[in-house]
């Protein structure tokens, strides 16, 4: 395999795009920002309501992308096991033993649709799958195939009958990402490919497969330490009790962003250098992936809902508070 | 790996190079707007202050804290010129590069194949652009009218007239330092004086004593209340000073007035009465001890005559009473043949003599001084009291320099050339240069610096030796006319070839002008004068002797 370089990152992610671009129409910041999750080898959560193509995107990812890929539709009786797999009494050549049936979760790209209509019990058994990109079954642990992406999809209208994440779940999540509502002329392209007799053929990219598999690269994009010390002031200002908080975040939040955010602020800044053009992440890319990194992170206390303010308003203004000094 | 060595290297040392100074001159602008604005303001509140309390270094001082503004404002841009850190992300900032710049320079020591490909992004971002253009010298809007606007306010703080009571303290300051130099030059006088060591240290204490009174009242807010200080502190001193040639100085100089006229132009005593003209002390004592000395050279007759002359000598000095009694007693003695007699009552008469001339001279000293100190007294209260220049007024308040003007004025009567300086009143002629405060009449030539004012035929001489003359251009006759003093410190005077003579403290108006008008009708009978013109001469003195028009 030949050397990846910042070109072949870039050419690779391009590729990928204009494959997804076929199938899904518009939404090219939220393809963006999946493609940045993906690269840094980070999983997302997509929320917006249904019909916007949030199953569309993953899939049309799984298959440009060649990797194998699971859906999981989230429901009130969906079982951890259902998703890990479970151990099964099989009779072999006479004599039963138990047999390990992996899961859905045994994939590269697993759609996690409706994730906040399962059980939080059902919720917390990606956990460890996510962090340790492994499954433990009975007494064994197993790996999970390599690379292994969650891209999750939640309802924010509907509330009845759902569970909302817990904390420890989002925070396992490099991005949440909104997908907003198609403008008009997307609406029309939409209706156009629904109008053809079929439905665009999407072709592998092979090189953006192996950018996926090559995190390292992406890590060894420089970040000065301005940025780095911007990064974590950004991170501290989402806590309420810390000094230098804004006005905003000590009025409004409940509890900050854990020290993944700032690794995902980094790593996500790092890939979004590259795919600007450039070998160094600016501060510009800090502030492009603050609300993506950064919105699920944050607790927002009663009064916030109350006032209607966002966890994006509250990013924004941490942002511009860590990015005045 | 990238590995990571010390410091930042030297290409992007090289790119940055010019830009750090251009963002060094950007930053020095900008500071020297700031410093402008806080030395103007600066300048305005030392004008605002000028107009309440005096400060005449206003001037001095706004121009200094203007100066002083820009100088720490440019060093402090100096001082705090961007690192190269902080450069590069100014840069970065300034044209939109992405971080590259800072990226680059933190990184320019490490080595790794993305590394280097974002130096080289770095440096060729900066390629084709020029610090000068990129980066124009600009000052923000807001900064340039808090700079003009703090310009005008010194400005007009500045060219605001100085109210009245500051200019008045402004006038009434000036009076007080030269009173002050006036003190320090009475003081200059004294010291030459033979004074004894208890009237030195009482002379010392009084002028010292007034010294710091004066200092007192240069600080005084009120002007008025401040010349009035000045005045007590000024009234005190004179009268200390009055005190020190000791008690019957008065008699004692009329004595030796009488004395100087009795004897002035005899052929015997003649030396003895130009020493006492002179006011030479040693010289008639010498003149007396050489008389005496010449006793057993001297024919009877001579000796007769001489016995004579001092027995009327000790007439004329009645007025010192070891004087006269010397030489009436020398006179007596030298009468019925006792020459050694004679001779020791001479020696004692010539040293009475010189002590009354010494007494003479110290209160001649004395009442110059106090004159003086009354003439700067004068000047204060008439400050004190609005009556000042108003133009030198504002121009000390603000700190000014200016040159003095005036001229020095006549003093006495009678021809002499002199140097030096005075105040004084008087008629006289004479050639001067010094300095000098007075009122006069008459006619001479002079240069000099001071105040005063006076009529007459362009009468300006200044100096002397500080003694008061009035006589006879012809030298016939001369009077001695206190209270019209001439008052010098330094010159000498060249007197006329009939000299002048030293006279009494006051001498009557009608025996002053019979005495000229004797001389003039002397004159007239031995000159050939027209007879129209001696009618004029006569009428003249026959009507200044009218009693209407005595005084």
């Amino acid at each position: 395999m030949a050397e990846l370089t910042a070109e072949r990152v870039v050419d690779g992610v391009k590729q990928l795009e204009a494959q997804v671009a076929r199938a899904v129409v518009g939404q090219k910041e939220v393809v963006r920002q999946v493609v940045i999750a993906l690269v840094a080898g980070g999983h997302v959560l997509l929320e917006g309501v249904p019909g916007l193509g949030k199953t569309l995107l993953v899939r049309t990812l799984a298959d440009a992308l060649g990797l194998q890929f699971a859906r999981v539709q989230f429901t009130p009786d969906l079982m951890p096991a259902d998703i890990t797999g479970t151990n099964l009494l099989v009779d072999e050549d006479g004599k039963r033993t138990f047999k390990f049936m992996p899961g859905p979760v045994f994939t590269n790209l697993l759609l996690a649709d409706e994730i906040n209509r399962a059980t939080p019990k059902t919720q917390s058994s990606l956990l460890e799958a996510m962090q340790e990109r492994q499954v433990t079954a009975g007494d064994a642990t197993r790996k999970l195939p390599s690379p292994f992406f969650v891209l999750a999809t939640q309802n924010p209208v509907e509330q009845e009958g759902t569970y909302p994440l817990p904390e420890a779940q989002l925070d396992r999540f490099f991005f949440k990402i909104n997908v907003p509502f198609p403008n008009s002329g997307e609406l029309t392209q939409i209706l156009d490919l629904t109008l053809q007799p079929a439905w665009p053929k999407i072709d592998p990219v092979p090189a953006a497969a192996e950018v996926l598999g090559n995190p390292a690269f992406i890590r060894s994009v420089p970040v000065a330490s301005h940025l780095k010390e911007m990064a974590v002031r950004m991170v501290l200002c989402s806590h309420p009790d810390q000094e230098g908080a804004p006005e905003m975040v000590r009025h409004y939040v409940r509890f900050g962003c854990s020290p993944r955010a700032l690794q995902s602020l980094v790593l996500a800044a790092q890939v979004r250098a590259l795919l600007e053009g450039r070998f160094n992440v600016a501060q510009e890319d800090l502030e492009a992936v603050s609300r993506p990194a950064m919105r699920h992170r944050i607790g927002l206390n009663f009064e916030a809902q109350a006032d209607g303010v966002t966890a994006d308003s509250i990013v924004d203004a941490i942002v511009k508070e860590a990015g005045s000094k | 790996m990238a590995k990571q060595v010390e410091s930042h290297g030297p290409d992007m040392l090289r790119a940055l190079a010019p830009w750090r100074t251009r963002l060094t001159l950007l930053g020095l602008v900008r500071w020297l707007v700031t410093g402008l604005t806080g030395g103007a303001l600066g300048a305005a509140l030392v004008w605002g202050w000028a107009h309440i309390w005096l400060l005449p270094t206003a001037r001095l001082l706004s121009w200094g804290a203007v100066l002083v503004g820009l100088l720490v404002a440019a060093f402090w841009a100096l001082w705090t010129r961007p690192t190269w850190r902080i450069t590069a992300r100014r840069i970065d900032r300034s044209l939109g590069l992405g971080d590259r710049l800072s990226t680059a320079l933190e990184f320019s020591r490490t080595e790794g194949p993305i590394i280097e490909r974002q130096r080289a992004d770095a440096l060729s971002s900066l390629a084709g652009r020029i610090p000068n253009e990129a980066l124009p010298v600009r000052v923000e809007r807001k900064q340039l009218y808090l700079a003009g606007a703090a310009v005008a306010l010194a400005l007009i703080a500045a060219l605001i007239p100085l109210p009245d009571r500051v200019l008045k303290q402004a006038a009434v300051k000036t009076e007080i330092e030269q009173a002050e130099q006036v003190v320090e030059r009475v003081q200059e006088q004294l010291e030459k004086q033979p004074l004894t060591e208890q009237q030195r240290e009482a002379m010392r204490q009084a002028l010292a004593e007034l010294q710091k009174e004066m200092n007192a009242a240069s600080r005084e807010f009120d002007p008025e209340e401040a010349a009035k200080k000045l005045q007590e502190a000024l009234a005190k001193a004179e009268q200390e000073l009055a005190s020190l040639p000791g008690a019957g100085s008065d008699a004692k100089q009329r004595a030796l007035a009488s004395l100087g006229r009795q004897t002035a132009g005899d052929q015997q005593m003649g030396a003895l009465g130009q020493a006492i003209q002179e006011m030479d002390p040693e010289a008639a004592k010498e003149a007396l001890e050489k008389l005496a000395e010449q006793l057993e050279e001297m024919s009877l007759s001579e000796r007769a005559e001489l016995a004579k002359k001092l027995q009327q000598a000790g007439q004329a000095a009645k007025g010192d009473q070891a004087m006269a009694q010397a030489l009436m007693q020398a006179g007596q003695d030298l009468a019925v043949g006792d020459l050694a007699a004679a001779s020791g009552q001479m020696s004692q008469a010539a040293q009475a003599v010189s002590s009354a001339m010494t007494q003479a001279n110290l209160s001649q000293a004395v009442t110059q001084a106090i004159g003086q100190m009354n003439q700067a007294a004068q000047g204060v209260s008439q400050a004190a009291q609005g009556n000042f220049d108003r133009n030198a007024a504002q121009q000390a308040a603000q700190g000014q320099g200016q040159q003095g003007q005036g001229q020095g004025q006549g003093q006495g009567q009678g021809q002499g050339q002199g140097q030096g300086q005075g105040q004084g009143q008087g008629q006289g002629q004479g050639q001067g240069q010094g300095q000098g405060q007075g009122q006069g009449q008459g006619q001479g030539q002079g240069q000099g610096q001071g105040q005063g004012s006076g009529t007459g035929g362009g009468g300006m001489s200044s100096g002397g030796k500080g003694t008061n003359w009035t006589g006879d251009p012809a030298g016939l006759q001369t009077v001695f006319t206190p209270g019209q003093i001439g008052q010098g410190s330094q010159g000498e005077i060249q007197q006329g070839p009939q000299g002048t003579s030293l006279g009494g403290r006051t001498l009557p108006y009608q025996q002053v002008i019979g005495e000229y008008a004797n001389q003039a009708r002397d004159h007239l009978s031995s000159t050939q004068v027209p007879d129209d013109m001696k009618g004029i001469v006569l009428q003249y003195f026959s009507e200044l002797q009218e009693p209407s028009t005595g005084e």
